[in-house]
């Protein structure tokens, strides 16, 4: 009996683990180390319409348990995406979920539209991330251009639409309703928390940008506190992430109200990480004869 | 898990440490050490100096709290990752290895394993030291003539205009340089800092003639001519 399968916005995951944005590529590359068929799904690394080298310098810096990363949104394109990593994914056996930012408008639509060709489960619009100049973050910060965003992808894809939120906002609460206003499906949070670095030998910032994005267990209490403001303002599914390292760590999060939960930098760490939590999840509910759904958002 | 065989000073701040149960490395590839007891979250790469009879030597120098960390372990046990990475193309022929400061680790298996190749085949070793040199000796088992310098720039003390391959690692200085002088077979192995260690968070891309290419996958080891020096890495 499957203690772990939950259903979020019609797509049935065999558990609620999800590796996070960003931090697993298109999935290959960690199927060489385990079997990746065992996790909930798989969120593929940012794309935008035309591709990115990235952003130049220092990429990552470790910071007291987390780390901060610059990466910029390297990516080889949408239409690359489809035609040579698309189908390789979703031979990996798990849900297939597409991250997709933009540094426009016309970005977002051109590259949703591009992707109504391809064979995924659930497309998650990035609208919150902090490593690029122009656009990505910018769409996310103000309820107003969430909602707006939203509604046009909404009207152009025919994918399940989650909508992946950032913590640089006055209330995640009202960033979450504007995405469920504007037509989301789901919405996932927290993105990376917008930090900084200096090095003190050089009397310079560490990265070329100056600020990064902050990720691991030091962000954890906050990610959950907003994972829990956010699934009790709206009515969608709210997928949970934000330094997820263990079971006990996924437990809260759905205590707290997400209906699945993403993890990244614990990854880094440990490689099977994901699968130490879907192992942990399951021992619990044996333990506890119970189901991961009836522990959903209880408190 | 690897078991920890010894862990040596052998330098200012320099350390070889010896593993016990780690695969075999192709010379050239790298491991992710894991620091113990989640006192850093992410993974150490260090490249592999040696591998014989199911030992692994990973030369080290003691840079942040993550490498001061390994230094201090006597004993116990090690989760790591890898062996990761290409690793060196063994070229026939005669080889020149280029090493400065701690990136003369992984020429010492690359040597080694061109030697056992080709017993006849003539190898030059030209190791640059910032202050103090060490483990010159373990490059003159293999080596024809090693070459050592100490404080000053080793690509000076190179003729590059042999009919051979060049193997060089070091700092990116180093390598831009020799990468300028060389005209014929070269190949570099880059440093960069890594998250994943797979491939999959494109923390240590570099800019090549191809595109970018993660230095821990398509890496660490590229064709010199390939790299865009004046891009930065």
């Amino acid at each position: 009996m499957n203690r772990l399968s939950v259903n979020l916005c019609g797509v049935e995951l065999k558990n609620p683990v999800i590796a996070a944005s960003g931090t697993f590529g298109f999935g290959t590359e960690y199927a060489e180390l385990f079997d990746v068929s065992r996790l909930g799904g798989i969120s593929c690394k940012g794309l935008t319409l035309g591709g990115s080298r990235g952003n130049p310098g220092i990429r990552v810096w470790e910071t007291p348990s987390g780390m901060l990363n610059s990466i910029g949104l390297e990516n080889p394109s949408v239409p690359v995406f489809v035609k040579r990593e698309c189908a390789r994914m979703r031979s990996l056996g798990t849900a297939v979920i597409v991250n997709l930012g933009g540094h426009s408008e016309e970005d977002y639509l051109r590259g949703a539209e591009l992707l109504n060709s391809a064979d995924i489960d659930i497309l998650e619009l990035n609208v919150s991330c902090p490593n690029v100049l122009q656009g990505g973050m910018a769409f996310g910060i103000m309820p107003d251009s969430i909602e707006h965003i939203t509604r046009r992808v909404r009207e152009v894809t025919r994918h399940p639409l989650m909508v992946k939120l950032t913590p640089q906002t006055a209330s995640i609460a009202a960033a979450a309703q504007a995405a469920q206003a504007g037509g989301a499906d789901a919405v996932s949070l927290v993105n990376t928390f917008l930090g900084m670095a200096i090095d003190t030998k050089s009397r310079k910032p560490v990265f070329n940008n100056v600020y990064a994005g902050l990720s691991g267990s030091a962000i954890m209490p906050i990610a959950l506190r907003m994972v829990h403001q956010a699934a009790h303002a709206v009515s969608i599914p709210v997928v949970g992430m934000g330094g997820i390292a263990t079971a006990d760590d996924a437990l809260q999060f759905i205590m707290a109200g997400a209906r699945a939960i993403q993890v990244g930098t614990a990854t880094f760490a440990n490689p099977t990480a994901m699968l130490h939590i879907i192992d942990g999840l399951n021992a619990w509910c044996a333990a506890n004869d119970t189901d991961i759904n009836e522990i959903y958002k209880t408190i | 898990m690897a078991q920890i065989v010894s862990n040596e000073r052998i330098a200012q701040d320099v350390f070889l440490l010896t593993l016990n149960g780690v695969p075999d490395a192709h010379p050239g590839q790298f491991l992710q050490v894991h620091i113990p007891d989640g006192a850093m979250l992410l993974p150490r790469p260090i490249s592999v100096f040696d591998c014989a009879n199911g030992f692994t030597r990973l030369l080290y120098r003691v840079v942040g709290k993550g490498t001061e960390y390994i230094s201090h372990m006597t004993g116990g046990e090690l989760c790591i990752t890898g062996p990761l990475g290409n690793g060196f193309p063994l070229d026939g022929g005669s080889a020149v290895l280029i090493g400065g400061g701690l990136g003369i680790a992984p020429l010492r298996l690359l040597g080694r394993e061109l030697r056992r190749m080709e017993p006849d085949r003539s190898i030059t070793v030209a190791l640059g030291f910032g202050a103090e040199e060490f483990l010159t000796d373990e490059y003159r088992e293999f080596a024809d003539d090693v070459i050592v310098d100490i404080g000053g720039f080793i690509t000076d003390r190179v003729d590059f205009a042999r009919n051979a391959t060049y193997y060089v690692c070091g700092p990116t200085p180093m390598m831009r340089t020799a990468a300028a002088r060389g005209a014929g077979r070269m190949y570099v192995s880059l440093e960069r800092r890594m998250a994943c260690g797979v491939g999959a968070c494109l923390a240590c891309s570099v800019a090549t003639r191809e595109g970018n290419r993660r230095v821990c996958r398509d890496g660490p080891v590229f064709d010199a001519r390939d790299v865009l020096w004046e891009v930065g890495i």
